[in-house]
């Protein structure tokens, strides 16, 4: 039995979950009275009262403006849209821009003539995700997540849209990129388990220093040249 | 602060109290226990809470597997110094030292799972647990047991080297 078969074994650990009327009882017993949700009544209340109604009624207008504003701005068609051009580009992950390309491709089938705006979409989907993939994931699993969604885009591609070249460059950097991360992740895993065996191991002064070496170049990252110490030690 | 000490109770305990729940029962197996020792560790963070400001606990998820973790051993210290346990149970705890091919016809992989796990040291069913069921991070699992990151992948490794050692019959 392999790691990756007990990793799955060991997931079938998530289908054990507490009774929902327990964990609700639990929080009202530990909370007591204050276990309720926040009351705004009060607030909407104040709100009714004439000498703040002028107040409300003004900042409702403005804001029904300013989202007017914002939706009336060229080249936005949708709520999702206008809330992408507010927020910063450090506020998505890989995640977000997998999916958002993997969506934006599956549209582009259903448009009869080549839609480049559609196309744009998905490309610079593509490119964010390049950019914001992890150097390291953060356990096996999440890699797997990864190469599953970026498998679905690949084949979304052959499918919708096998032609454009554009489409084609940007998932084929996306598919280096996570080859690259998954090759890194696999040169770590190997060093971690080598670092861990030779622990326990008796070394000479010179399989020591070498030892040593290793543990810098994994502490840098350099995982395949820690892994090329630990082979070189090893056949000492 | 302490206004707002329920908002924060609520959101941590939405977050964790599944994962939470799940590392006890599967070190515990008993749903009444589990139920008993997961509503403790809810009530300390909150007692914590109450009397510490909420941003004080930095890590609130590591927080409450610690908690988890010790009232789990001091559950077992306390039940094996008492030695109270029922005639049943006895049956239960023999079966586990059994051998699992046994037990291939009787249990779930579900189950199997879950024994074996049990019969790793104690420090081993975390590790496994929180690694690769919970996805903490190895700096986190460090936090909590307070030992190197380097002993911990050193667990991590024998836990999963131990547990292939359980499973590779069934």
């Amino acid at each position: 039995m392999d790691e990756k078969e007990i990793i799955a074994k060991l997931q079938l650990l998530n289908q054990i979950k507490p009774r929902q009327e327990w964990v609700r009882n639990t929080r009202k017993n530990i909370l007591g009275p204050q276990d309720r949700w926040v009351d705004f009544s009060g607030v909407f209340m104040i709100m009714r009262q004439p000498i703040f109604a002028v107040g409300t009624v003004t900042m409702i207008l403005l804001l029904v403006l300013a989202w007017f504003g914002l939706l009336n701005k060229p080249q936005q068609d949708s709520l999702e849209l206008a809330i992408s051009e507010i927020a910063s580009d450090n506020f998505y992950d890989y995640n977000y821009y997998l999916e958002k390309a993997s969506q934006t491709l599956a549209k582009v089938e259903s448009v009869p003539q080549k839609n480049e705006k559609l196309v744009e979409e998905t490309k610079q989907a593509l490119k964010k995700a390049v950019e914001k993939l992890p150097s390291r994931p953060k356990n096996p699993q999440e890699s797997a997540k990864i190469v599953e969604k970026v498998k679905e885009i690949e084949e979304k591609l052959t499918t919708l849209a096998p032609e454009d070249e554009e489409l084609i460059d940007a998932t084929k950097e996306l598919k280096e990129k996570t080859k690259e991360m998954i090759e890194t992740e696999i040169y770590r895993i190997r060093v971690e388990a080598e670092l861990a065996m030779l622990e326990n191991r008796t070394l000479t002064e010179e399989q020591q220093a070498l030892l040593e070496e290793a543990k810098k170049d994994y502490n840098n990252q350099d995982y395949l040249s820690a892994l090329e110490k630990i082979l070189q030690l090893t056949n000492q | 602060m302490k206004n707002h000490s329920p908002f924060y109770f609520r959101k941590i305990y939405k977050t964790y109290i599944r994962q939470i729940y799940r590392f006890i029962y599967v070190k515990v197996g008993s749903q009444q226990l589990a139920e008993d020792l997961t509503s403790e560790v809810f009530l300390r963070f909150w007692k914590n809470i109450q009397k510490n400001n909420p941003t004080k606990i930095e890590n609130p998820r590591a927080f409450l597997y610690k908690t988890a973790r010790n009232l789990v051993i001091d559950h077992y210290r306390t039940y094996s110094q008492k030695k109270e346990i029922p005639i049943e149970e006895i049956k239960e705890i023999k079966d586990v030292s059994e051998s699992l091919e046994r037990q291939e016809s009787l249990f779930s992989d579900l189950e199997i799972v879950q024994r074996a796990i049990r019969q790793l040291k104690e420090e081993y069913q975390d590790v496994v647990l929180w690694y690769y069921l919970d996805n903490l991070s190895v700096q986190e699992i460090a936090e909590i047991l307070g030992k190197s990151e380097n002993a911990v992948r050193v667990m991590i490794h024998r836990a999963m080297e131990k547990l292939r050692e359980l499973l590779k019959e069934v």
